[in-house]
């Protein structure tokens, strides 16, 4: 299993070269992944990281409106 | 389409073997469950707004219902007082200073799960956007 888990980059990656729509959707299985492996409440430093990406967004063009 | 349905079951092949692990002794599930939402909610909402963003015309021509969706999501909002960031962000905000607040006991656990309702339904919502605009991109 661990593996598995370890080779998980690589196949999503040759995934992304494959159906290069799908990047996005593929972040997201990424972004989402170490959440189904949560087992206790986040460290003060992933608290931290987390609301310092929250942070990043106000500059993300992405977030950006018209 | 047949890319969009291969790739769609190889995702779920790679969450399935990913596995969902059980909670360590002394966590508080609900503290936990706020902080799968955020991350969650993160997620989703990078996702449905990189989409829209990749092409705003396109999608502001042929999905104006998704765009409009977008667009509300990027709406500033006042969080901490004094800081603006957009309404993503704005609402994860919010559920992480419920979230800490229940931590610290200064409010009940009713407060929080109300907190993360309205997050998870925007999620889903954005998530329910993602699904129904990858299967129109994968027409195109």
């Amino acid at each position: 299993m661990p593996a598995i888990i370890a080779a998980l980059p690589v196949i999503i990656d040759l995934i992304a070269r494959l159906a290069p729509g799908f990047q996005h959707l593929i972040t997201w299985v990424m972004a989402v992944r170490p959440v189904l492996q949560q087992d206790g409440a986040w460290t003060p430093e992933l608290q931290e990281a987390f609301l310092q990406s929250l942070i990043k967004t106000k500059t993300d063009p992405a977030y950006q409106p018209d | 389409m047949k890319k969009f349905a291969l790739s769609s079951i190889v995702v779920a092949v790679l969450v399935w073997v990913s596995g969902c692990a059980q909670l360590r002794p002394g966590q508080d599930p609900l503290v936990v469950r706020a902080e799968q939402v955020e991350a969650t909610a993160k997620g989703t909402f990078d996702l449905v707004l990189n989409i829209d963003h990749s092409d705003r015309g396109f999608w502001r021509t042929n999905a104006p219902a998704f765009h409009s969706f977008c667009e509300w999501l990027r709406q500033p909002q006042i969080v901490w007082v004094t800081n603006v960031l957009p309404r993503a962000s704005a609402m994860i905000a919010n559920l992480d200073n419920v979230k800490q607040d229940y931590v610290w006991a200064r409010q009940g656990s009713n407060v929080l799960i109300t907190a993360l309702v309205v997050l998870q339904s925007a999620s889903t919502e954005a998530g329910g956007w993602a699904q129904v605009v990858t299967n129109n991109n994968a027409n195109r």
